[in-house]
């Protein structure tokens, strides 16, 4: 969707007509739903943060000067809203083997998918997904599904550039690694 | 247990040779700290396109009604300072006032430091508001420099602020 489209309804909302943020909200509440559950985990959970974070941004939207696109801005509100919710002790580790950089490159066009119906590929994409560390899902999410930018990234997470291309590679190569194996599993069964 | 047994113990434990990792161990780490991947490389339209047709997820179907239903209770919330714009300029007109007032009535000052010619021209300013209290107390001239320095400092800050909110 266009930044000016968006603008149009975020003017009308700001001059008192609060039925134009029915627009937004249908436009933006999938991805951030996507992003809320990468982060969270649970459905239920997902869907509170999802409505806080469109309930904080139609609150601040007089905030919004719009040097971004909103969809970023709103993007910021939902990961911060979700990080809060989950906010927790524990150190994120990682398998050292997982840090080696191989320059090869992975196809994610499984001919297995094919023999597989459309609610099964969605459940086994969305189980290797889950498999990954949040901060990783959200990132494969955001650059690969949604088609973000690294700078609206940095902007979402506050991470660097490098941070996010290095997590993005071995969240990648994680992710092919998983689905493989669900894959064969499955096709085992089936065959 | 003797001093000397402990001694030897620590000795037996020091002699015992460390564990060591993989070979590449620091190679490992070192390419993780040091490699950053190429643009070029996270370039994967086949992940984009298997995303794009599973990996979408999507929320309750009355999630927008619930939405809709709490924004018409909460409100935007307008953020208004603390010090209107009216007061703001009440007190930008008095003070302009005041000084055009102090500089056509001064009479020549005796001092030839600039601190205390500006100091007498604003213990002017202050007392030419006619309060007893202000006229009774003696006033330091760093004090009173202090303060126009401060409502300088805040008279900057407001109409620099002014001006970024109307550029947005």
């Amino acid at each position: 969707m266009s930044s000016t489209k968006d603008q149009i309804y975020i003017d009308k909302v700001l001059q008192g007509n609060t039925s134009s943020y029915n627009y937004l909200v249908n436009n933006y509440k999938d991805m951030v739903y996507t992003i809320a559950i990468k982060i969270v985990r649970n459905r239920e959970d997902a869907e509170e943060v999802a409505q806080d974070s469109f309930i904080k941004a139609f609150q601040k939207l007089n905030s919004f000067k719009g040097e971004s696109k909103f969809s970023t801005w709103l993007y910021t509100i939902v990961y911060r809203t979700a990080i809060s919710k989950i906010r927790k002790n524990t150190i994120e580790t990682t398998d050292i083997d997982d840090f080696v950089m191989e320059n090869h490159s992975v196809d994610f066009s499984f001919p297995q998918m094919d023999l597989l119906k459309a609610e099964e590929q969605k459940k086994y994409v969305k189980y290797a997904i889950d498999s990954l560390p949040e901060l990783d899902a959200l990132l494969i999410t955001l650059f690969y599904l949604n088609e973000n930018t690294f700078d609206e990234i940095i902007e979402i997470t506050g991470l660097t550039k490098t941070n996010i291309k290095v997590r993005l590679f071995r969240a990648r190569k994680k992710l092919y690694k998983e689905l493989s194996q669900i894959l064969d599993t499955e096709l085992k069964t089936i065959l | 247990m003797s001093k000397n047994d402990e001694h030897n113990i620590k000795k037996l434990i020091q002699s015992i040779e460390l564990d060591s990792p993989s070979e590449n161990f620091t190679e490992k780490v070192m390419s993780n700290i040091n490699y950053a991947p190429d643009d070029e490389l996270l370039n994967d339209p086949s992940l984009t396109s298997l995303l794009k047709k599973n990996g979408q997820e999507a929320p309750s179907v009355n999630f927008v009604t619930a939405v809709m239903a709490q924004i018409q209770r909460e409100g935007i919330i307008e953020y208004k300072p603390i010090i209107s714009k009216k007061i703001w300029s009440v007190l930008s007109v008095l003070f302009v006032s005041s000084v055009v007032f102090v500089l056509f009535t001064e009479s020549p000052s005796s001092s030839n430091s600039y601190v205390s010619k500006y100091s007498d021209v604003l213990e002017k300013i202050i007392t030419s508001f006619g309060s007893s209290i202000v006229e009774s107390i003696q006033i330091p001239s760093i004090l009173v420099v202090s303060i126009f320095c401060l409502s300088s400092l805040l008279l900057l800050d407001y109409f620099l602020n002014t001006r970024e909110y109307l550029k947005n």
